[in-house]
């Protein structure tokens, strides 16, 4: 087992086979050698408190699951997938093949869509992190400027000259 | 989501069509730098524009290169507009069902693993899969290019510099495409390159020095373009050249002496420049030179003597250019050697060609020769030397010379001799009866020398000769029967000469004579029945003494030009010959035919001379008849006995008449005409009566 601790000192065990889902959780034994020794610390990643519906991290107020502890869910239920093959570019990928389960579980307010995206960056757990690109990804295919804007509630801030010279440089693509 | 960090937003928009993305550049700032940065500023895709149906079922499948910037409907469209038609029908794909498919710029290694993106294409035949349009210039990304084959493609534009990054490239081949402008300097970077052709294309400006650098070419082929300048010193570094094709440009200036490295060098070509200076020395250390072509620049000085022992040399040729030859030219070119004006060197260039220019054939240097061509020279001496050792020449031509002497018995040793072509020299003596020896002859041209024998009947054993030409000089004798033998012959000009004799019957044998023009001779007796088998297109027998009744023309449905006159042709013109399609030019004058001229003589559709002078015909002349001619140019009737003319006023009249015929096929007015031909009548009638008083 290895024990890691979030940034607000929750501490975890968790099989050491799923822990090194995360590139950085690996790299971080092979350089501490005995796992039990002590926790590893990830200071980056908050939101590690296990009551359900309870939050003591403001930014993910009301998020039904916590970063860290969605991230050692994800982590668990794919624990069994063979290692993946080494990128290769021969086959895109497209944001279309998303697993079920992938999609059940990513179905989640966007908040707390982007801290899993962000923890999967930190922890580099490279197949979280391509799932959730994907899904930002599908809310985002089809979408006019302005739905994405009011999606992620951007502001504008062009001035109308600089938005109206994009958009003649976008002429091409803009309509379709 | 503006809280992730870069490399997650790019992540992100990786996932959607890399063609589309750029729209979301006008959500703000942040966005608009990410997505015009790397990767999306470097993506590059295929878009299948439409295809070319070929007779037979065949599909060509068309294809362009795009960019996120470059690709929208008015690129494709234009592209699809730039494409030819032939052959084949292209049908372009509408261009708002277009899609552009990213090359996956890791797995793109040649030209045809480019379309890997496109499974459904996966079973076509590649030769059917063709690109069109500009290259981008993101292409320098696609760094695991090994071979960019775009020959013969529709590729057309300007040359991106970032082709100089494909620096894996072995070969680069855009033979034949429309790309156009400078050859960037960038390409002196694919230090990997063995094949660069930029032949056929409309490149232009100067070759970069920077090619020196591609010290790994072997093929360098930059011929058929547009370049100026000169070319590059640097080149002296590209000693694993095997073809250096620069032919067919606008290059200028001396060619540096560059060629000392280069021993493997087998092909030479710098023709149809305006290089000038002498021709480098170095060249003749590229001991593996088969082909040397410098013809039509303006190379001067002489050619170095050490090029004419290169010993695999097949092919040089040094036409045009204004060299003064104080070397021997036992050279198998085309040599165009234009002497200085000075005699004095001019005596000196001849007396090396006979003194020593041979030593090397002796060497067997000269026995590879197959053709030589040293026409239009100032060659004088004999031609003894010059022919005994090459016994493998198919062409050997000196026409426009000063050769003297007689034509030696040994060229019956050429035995691989096709063309045989000495006119215009001061050649004398016999014809050599061992030139029957040459069984593959095609070409024979004696013409305009001096040669005073009899024509050696051992001719008839060259059974390939087609042209015999022997005309303008000074043949006696008849015209043996061995030239009826000459089964292949299609042209034989044995005129002006002094051959005498009748035409044999067997002439009919040739049956592919064309050309027949025995014309200025002696010869005698009639023309025989068998001639007219013969399908003449043009026959001269004019200036002879034959004799008897005119031929059967008619027959000759091919003939174009016929002329018999100045001979003793006596006997009426026949009333019928049919429509001669062909024929524009007939002469019967000064012969002794009478009779009517019949109306038919005018009636060959395209006839535009008629000569009929110095005869004695007699009757109306068919002036009538000549409205329906169109292209009847000129008339000649004088010095006859038709009615109604006086003899003294026939050149006025023939004068007259052509100004009708003149009217008739300039304005085509046939009743305009009628009527002034009537007057002219008149005219001619009243002048009659009056001389009559």
């Amino acid at each position: 087992m290895v024990r890691i601790t979030s940034s607000d000192s929750q501490e975890f065990s968790v099989s050491q086979d799923i822990a090194c889902q995360s590139q950085l959780i690996k790299n971080m034994i092979e350089d501490v050698g005995d796992a039990d020794e002590q926790p590893i610390p990830l200071p980056n990643v908050a939101g590690a408190i296990l009551q359900k519906g309870g939050s003591c991290f403001p930014s993910i107020s009301n998020a039904p699951k916590l970063t860290l502890f969605a991230v050692i869910e994800y982590a668990t239920m794919h624990k069994d997938d063979p290692p993946s093959a080494p990128e290769t570019d021969a086959k895109p990928s497209t944001s279309e093949d998303i697993e079920d389960r992938d999609k059940q579980f990513l179905n989640v307010d966007q908040g707390t869509l982007f801290e899993i995206i962000l923890a999967a960056n930190y922890l580099d757990m490279k197949s979280l992190l391509d799932v959730g690109c994907k899904t930002v990804a599908n809310m985002i295919k089809g979408k006019t400027v302005e739905e994405v804007r009011a999606l992620f509630n951007i502001v504008n801030d062009f001035t109308p000259e600089e938005e109206e010279q994009i958009r003649k440089e976008n002429e091409w693509c803009e309509d379709r | 989501m503006l809280d992730l960090p870069n490399e997650v937003l790019l992540e992100i928009f990786e996932q959607l069509d890399p063609f589309t993305v750029a729209k979301y550049r006008r959500v703000c700032h942040s966005l608009n730098t990410a997505l015009t940065a790397h990767p999306f500023s470097n993506l590059i895709g295929l878009v299948h524009i439409g295809h070319t149906q070929f007779e037979g079922g065949a599909k060509g499948h068309v294809f362009c290169f795009v960019t996120p910037a470059s690709f929208g409907e008015r690129f494709l469209t234009s592209v699809q507009n730039s494409i030819s038609t032939r052959p084949g029908v292209f049908e372009k794909y509408p261009v708002k069902t277009l899609n552009a498919i990213p090359i996956n710029l890791l797995a793109a290694t040649s030209e045809t693993s480019l379309f890997k993106s496109f499974p459904y294409l996966s079973s076509v035949y590649t030769g059917y899969l063709r690109f069109a349009g500009p290259l981008p210039s993101t292409i320098g990304n696609l760094t695991q290019l090994t071979s960019l084959d775009l020959g013969g493609s529709e590729v057309s534009g300007p040359l991106p510099r970032s082709l100089g990054e494909l620096i894996q490239l072995t070969l680069l081949d855009l033979t034949y495409t429309k790309v156009t402008g400078p050859l960037p300097v960038e390409l002196g970077n694919l230090v990997n390159l063995k094949k660069l052709s930029v032949c056929r294309t409309l490149v232009d400006g100067a070759i970069p020095n920077t090619f020196g650098n591609l010290v790994n070419l072997e093929v360098l082929n930059m011929s058929e373009a547009r370049l100026t300048g000169s070319i590059p010193a640097s080149f002296r570094n590209l000693v694993n050249l095997l073809e250096l094709s620069l032919q067919k440009n606008e290059l200028l200036g001396k060619v540096p002496d560059i060629f000392g490295g280069m021993s493997r060098l087998r092909t030479l070509s710098l023709e149809h420049n305006r290089l000038e200076g002498l021709i480098p020395e170095s060249i003749s250390r590229c001991m593996q030179l088969i082909t040397l072509e410098c013809e039509h620049n303006r190379f001067s000085g002489s050619i170095p003597e050490s090029i004419f022992r290169l010993p695999l040399l097949q092919k040089l040729n040094f036409k045009s250019n204004l060299i003064i030859s104080e070397s021997p030219p036992s050279c198998n070119s085309s040599a165009q050697f234009i002497a200085s004006l000075d005699l004095q060197s001019l005596n000196i260039a001849s007396n090396q060609i006979e003194g020593d220019s041979f030593a090397h054939t002796k060497n067997g240097v000269a026995l590879l020769l197959e053709r030589l061509d040293l026409s239009h020279n100032r060659l004088s001496g004999t031609l003894t030397k010059y022919i005994t050792s090459l016994i493998n020449v198919t062409r050997l031509r000196m026409d426009s010379n000063n050769l003297v002497g007689p034509l030696p018995a040994e060229i019956g040793g050429l035995s691989s001799l096709r063309v045989l072509s000495l006119e215009g020299n001061k050649l004398c003596g016999q014809l050599p009866a061992e030139i029957g020896n040459l069984p593959t002859l095609d070409t024979l041209n004696l013409s305009r020398n001096c040669f005073s024998s009899e024509i050696p009947d051992s001719l008839r054993s060259l059974r390939r000769l087609r042209i015999l030409n022997l005309s303008h000089n000074q043949l006696t004798g008849e015209i043996p029967h061995g030239i009826c033998m000459i089964t292949s012959l299609s042209t034989l000009k044995l005129n002006n000469n002094n051959l005498s004799g009748p035409l044999h019957g067997d002439i009919g044998a040739l049956k592919t004579m064309q050309t027949l023009d025995l014309s200025h001779n002696q010869l005698t007796g009639s023309v025989p029945e068998g001639a007219l088998r013969m399908p003449l297109t043009s026959l001269r027998l004019n200036h002879n003494r034959l004799s008897g009744p005119l031929p059967k023309f008619g027959k000759w449905v091919w003939i174009r030009t016929l002329r018999l006159d100045h001979n003793q042709f006596s006997g009426h013109l026949p009333a019928e010959t049919g429509d001669l399609l062909h024929l524009r030019e007939l002469n019967f004058s000064y012969n002794q035919l009478s009779g009517p001229i019949p109306a038919s003589i005018f009636s060959h559709r395209f006839i535009e001379s008629v000569n009929l002078s110095n005869n004695s015909f007699s009757g109306t002349p068919p002036i009538e008849s000549f409205q329906s001619v169109l292209k009847l140019k000129a008339v000649d009737l004088s010095n006859n006995r038709l009615d109604g003319v006086d003899v003294g006023s026939t050149s006025a009249r023939v004068t007259e008449m052509d100004a009708q015929v003149s009217v008739l096929k300039m304005e085509k007015e046939f009743e305009n005409a009628r009527t002034k031909l009537a007057a002219v009548r008149t005219v001619k009638d009243d002048a009659k009566r009056e001389g009559g008083k």
